[in-house]
């Protein structure tokens, strides 16, 4: 057995956000952002909406989409970032900013959740 | 007096900073990468579009016609090219990470690969209908 290290959390919450990017996010950009702005699909009325995302599950949905959507996105930016821009020594930083912002995000969702 | 052991500053390689463009494969690997920036993007959308449709129907009608604007339509279009290049990158990485195995063999790619544009097709169309009031 392998011995877990300290970057397992992190690591293992990219993975799970990585899955919920991959299966979820394409339907909603392609429906809300796309097909519904350009007038090709009716919008939903807001009774519906507001019926649907009162629904104790989508609450549960719309929390793993959002929370892990902005950790996997920080672990990514982290080291694009630092790689890209050859910032290896602000490595500290970025990932202070970059997990600090995704907890930001990850509240907002909470107090908006619950 | 004769000066200490002088110290060495480790070596490191200068690299241009615009590596990432001196072959595709770096470059895919960054825009790949970059993905993560259009997911951050949308989740602040979909926070937005949650908080309007618990404000009103007012709050909502505003979001709706925010989304429709075609800058933003426009940059929505680029966000879903680089979602997808994320969701094909993923299925296509997935199988080599975790090496998964029926009955002591490694399965092939393609037999790890091929579930996961199935569920992606079913969890479309489940949202789809959802969100369309179908069900």
């Amino acid at each position: 057995m392998a011995r877990r290290s300290a970057e397992s959390l992190p690591w293992s919450l990219f993975g799970a956000g990585g899955f919920m990017v991959a299966f979820f996010f394409p339907i909603h950009i392609l429906l809300f952002g796309i097909l519904i702005p350009l007038g090709l699909i009716a919008a939903p009325t807001h009774t519906g909406m507001l019926a649907l995302v009162n629904h104790p599950l989508t609450r549960l949905y719309l929390f793993g989409f959002c929370a892990l959507g902005l950790l996997h996105a920080a672990h990514r930016l982290r080291f694009t970032l630092s790689d890209m821009l050859r910032l290896k020594h602000l490595d500290t930083l970025l990932g202070v900013l970059a997990y600090g912002a995704a907890l930001v995000g990850v509240a907002v969702t909470i107090d908006l959740l619950i | 007096m004769p000066s200490a052991v002088p110290r060495y500053r480790p070596y490191e390689r200068r690299m241009p900073l615009l590596w990432w463009l001196q072959r595709w494969n770096y470059t895919w690997f960054i825009l790949r990468e970059l993905s993560s920036a259009f997911v951050a993007w949308w989740v602040v959308v979909t926070l937005i579009q949650i908080a309007s449709i618990l404000e009103g129907p007012q709050a909502y009608a505003a979001f709706q016609a925010w989304m429709a604007q075609p800058l933003l339509i426009i940059v929505n279009i680029v966000s879903f090219i680089f979602i997808l290049f994320h969701t094909l990158s993923w299925f296509r990485l997935v199988p080599q990470a975790m090496l998964p195995r029926i009955g002591g063999k490694r399965t092939s790619a393609v037999m790890t690969g091929a579930p996961m544009y199935v569920v992606w097709a079913v969890a479309s169309v489940v949202v789809a209908c959802f969100a369309l009031g179908v069900f």
